[in-house]
């Protein structure tokens, strides 16, 4: 796929710790069109998940944590990761 | 990584069971035939009854992004060992999930290498990048019913 191509794409958003508390579900499914850069993607999961708003939280997608600047072509798992407390 | 200089177990360090000192003694017991270990060092986190609006924590209940969790940890064991100059190193470490109480371990690193600076540094280097990368949670519920999310510093 071109990197300007958009295309629909179902994904799985996971959240995790404090933000499943808050959502009160470990998962749901979301339709996003990619590409999409790091800031347009957490918009649009704060458009989804009203709750995510003020919240302190680091995107994965499909297990990497995206970088500052980054394109996201496509996810199949976007986890929403708080901040860490292990240990 | 050399497998005949690095050995790291269990294969997967998250475990749903309960974790004690039993295990440093077990571990470290086993690696005493290791003609090459010249010394281990182990770190045992213990969950501590912090004040938490008004009442002490009486457990941490941890979760994790499991698959994430694994990959961090083989990730920031491997950089860490690579800038570990001992002949040898074993490398213990397991993490609870679910509850945890006040005063319980959920966490254990215990680290073996050939003289004491290395397994001092790496055990505590384990530890901090641990802090920082791993993706665990941890509720922790108050002795009044009362909870709060930890946050690691």
């Amino acid at each position: 796929m071109k990197s300007s191509e958009k295309r629909e794409g179902e994904t799985v958003v996971r959240f995790f710790g404090p933000l499943e508390e808050l959502l009160g579900v470990p998962e749901k499914t979301l339709t996003i069109v990619y590409p999409q850069s790091d800031v347009s993607l957490r918009r649009a999961l704060e458009t989804a998940f009203p709750g995510l708003r003020g919240q302190l939280f680091s995107v994965a997608v499909d297990r990497v944590v995206v970088a500052e600047g980054q394109t996201i072509t496509e996810a199949r798992e976007i986890a929403l990761l708080p901040p860490f407390a292990g240990g | 990584m050399d497998k005949d200089r690095v050995s790291v177990e269990p294969e997967t360090f998250l475990t749903d069971e309960a974790l004690s000192q039993e295990c440093v003694a077990r571990v470290t017991e086993a690696w005493s035939t290791d003609r090459r270990l010249g010394a281990v060092v182990s770190f045992a986190g213990v969950v501590r009854g912090d004040m938490v609006d008004g009442s002490p924590v009486a457990a941490i209940e941890f979760s994790a992004h499991r698959e994430m969790a694994e990959e961090s940890v083989r990730r920031l064991v491997e950089r860490l060992v690579a800038d570990t100059r001992s002949d040898t190193v074993r490398i213990y470490l397991r993490h609870a999930l679910g509850r945890v109480p006040r005063g319980g371990i959920p966490i254990v690193i215990i680290v073996g290498t050939s003289h004491r600076k290395e397994a001092f540094s790496l055990c505590s280097g384990i530890l901090e990048l641990f802090k920082q990368e791993v993706p665990i949670y941890g509720k922790e519920l108050t002795d009044s019913g009362g909870h709060s999310w930890k946050e690691n510093r």
